[in-house]
């Protein structure tokens, strides 16, 4: 029987479904340790993290925990999961079995984009908005003001008209989501580790270059300290362009060569 | 159905397992994979999976390339590798989640198999002993109803009866449209199995030969003395004698003695 070798739609409802089928009880394990752990986050940065401005119509203080923060620190449960795709791959037997499932390169990649990014994004925005409430119920007895309440909307609106510049922040987390989902075919075995290490290896890297543009053209900076020249261009900081043009191309290349590299591998 | 020219290949900086390897094996067939441990018979079964990639020459595999590993081309083989990992479910499970993606998967071929096996369909994969999962796996590839089917030392792990088992399980299930190649390098568990008996040697074939044509050829005989014996090729010394291969020269057939065969060729006295 002669299919698009490419994609076809019955194979991959076939392919999703039988992922599930395997993975089931892994991906509900760790949806319950999503909504445990980005409860445990949200209770420690609405603590830590906010604001406490003076309200003239209340009359009083309000704390304002900054949710966008919170929100940016929830993600990394959902890089840890992001980071966790392809399991096959840590093993060089359930790779075999996995390459050899009769389904197409594309969406067998396609089916791990689909459960590990976009459910991830999906699992994100649920789990913390379940979480942010329970947290802002669990802390409010304990504080004297009260609690401005949670809205994707506001957080989005404020995070964006706060500053231009956030939205890069949002380019780099998507960005960062992307390249640990890529991880597993980039570097096979302990791939999350390596990949989380290699991360920090180009953060460093690019710091260290900064350097070394400073004592270049601005040779009286302290050692290790990074000038930045107040720039904006849209009212969008130089330095955040510089990140997000970073991210930019991690989004872009990212995908595609992890496309290729499971194209390409062999045992 | 299989069909490889020149097929060069070696691992890193290794010196070449394979370098202008050819083989054709047609469907209908069992066919036997021998070869010294290393000979290259478990690389040999994976470069026509195609999870490996041939340095040099051409593999097709009904009419296929299998690099590209084609959704239509997986769909047509399967292959139980010598270790495998199998997911922590139930046999049941595991065969509702991975049957539909082979289209002439076969349930009720499935359920007439694990009964022959001994096995429970509720069993769970990681509490069963090795030589179970393994009966589950050549179970699943015989009902999948894949035209070819590569088994990569399938009897070990097995024990004795599992081994008769298989053997009869395996001979009753394959149609004329399939071809089945079992590579081993334990020859006794497979020789009244196969019909066609392929043996690797420093990256070459050495030998390839229905088992007709061999029984047609050669006599395989057990004698107290050799000195008695005519055209003889080639002989073990054994308990009751000497086990000897000699040129078929009448109508006499003898039943194969794969060892003996394999050691002659391996010693490079048959194929020469």
């Amino acid at each position: 029987m002669k299919t698009n070798n490419f994609f076809d739609f019955r194979r991959f409802g076939r392919l999703l479904a039988a992922d599930f089928r395997l993975n089931g009880k892994r991906y509900l394990f760790f949806a319950l340790g999503a909504l445990v752990g980005i409860y445990l986050i949200d209770i420690f940065s609405i603590i830590n993290i906010y604001n406490m401005p003076f309200d003239d119509s209340l009359g009083t203080y309000i704390y304002m925990p900054v949710y966008s923060a919170i929100f940016f620190l929830s993600m990394l449960i959902i890089y840890a999961f992001a980071g966790s795709s392809f399991p096959a791959f840590s093993d060089k037997n359930e790779s075999a079995s996995y390459l050899l499932l009769p389904a197409s390169h594309f969406e067998k990649f396609l089916a791990q984009f689909v459960i590990y990014i976009a459910g991830g994004i999906v699992m994100l925005f649920i789990f913390f908005w379940i979480d942010i409430h329970l947290a802002r119920l669990t802390v409010a007895p304990f504080k004297n003001f009260p609690i401005t309440p949670f809205s994707y909307k506001e957080m989005f609106i404020d995070f964006i008209k706060e500053d231009k510049s956030n939205f890069v922040l949002i380019l780099i987390s998507t960005a960062v989501g992307i390249f640990l989902f890529s991880v597993r075919l980039f570097f096979g075995k302990y791939a999350l580790t390596k990949g989380v290490a290699s991360l920090f290896g180009f953060i460093f890297l690019l710091f260290c270059l900064l350097c070394l543009f400073t004592q270049i053209f601005y040779p009286k900076t302290a050692n290790w300290e990074v000038y930045v020249f107040d720039y904006r261009i849209n009212g969008i900081h130089v330095m955040s362009i510089l990140m997000g043009f970073f991210a930019l191309v991690v989004i872009l290349f990212s995908l595609p060569i992890a496309y290729y590299k499971l194209k390409d591998k062999h045992l | 159905m299989i069909k490889i020219e020149n097929l060069d290949f070696k691992y890193g900086k290794n010196k070449p397992l394979f370098a202008g390897f050819n083989l054709e094996l047609g469907e209908g067939h069992i066919a036997g994979l021998l070869g010294k441990n290393g000979a290259g018979k478990s690389t040999l079964l994976r470069l026509v999976a195609g999870l490996l990639f041939p340095q040099g020459g051409q593999i097709t595999v009904n009419g296929f390339t299998p690099k590209e590993r084609t959704p239509d081309f997986l769909s047509e083989i399967y292959m139980i590798p010598e270790e495998f990992s199998l997911p922590s479910i139930s046999i049941e499970a595991c065969t509702k989640a991975l049957s539909p993606l082979y289209p002439r998967f076969d349930r009720q071929k499935m359920n007439a198999l694990l009964q022959e096996f001994e096995l429970n369909a509720n069993d769970r994969l990681h509490r069963i002993s090795h030589g179970q999962r393994k009966k589950f796996l050549i179970a699943f590839a015989l009902a999948t109803n894949c035209r070819l089917l590569l088994l990569d030392e399938p009897t070990n792990g097995l024990d004795i009866p599992s081994k008769s088992q298989f053997r009869k399980t395996l001979a009753a299930s394959v149609s004329d449209e399939q071809l089945v190649v079992i590579s081993t390098h334990q020859v006794r568990d497979v020789d009244t199995l196969i019909d066609t008996v392929a043996v690797i040697n420093d990256g070459r074939l050495a030998f390839l030969e229905s088992t007709e044509a061999i029984s047609r050829k050669y006599l395989f005989e057990t004698a107290p003395d050799l000195a008695t014996a005519e055209n003889v090729i080639y002989s073990e010394k054994s308990i009751a004698g000497a086990r000897y291969m000699r040129l078929n020269r009448g109508n006499a057939e003898t039943a194969i003695d794969l060892e003996l065969l394999f050691n002659a060729v391996t010693k490079l006295i048959l194929n020469e």
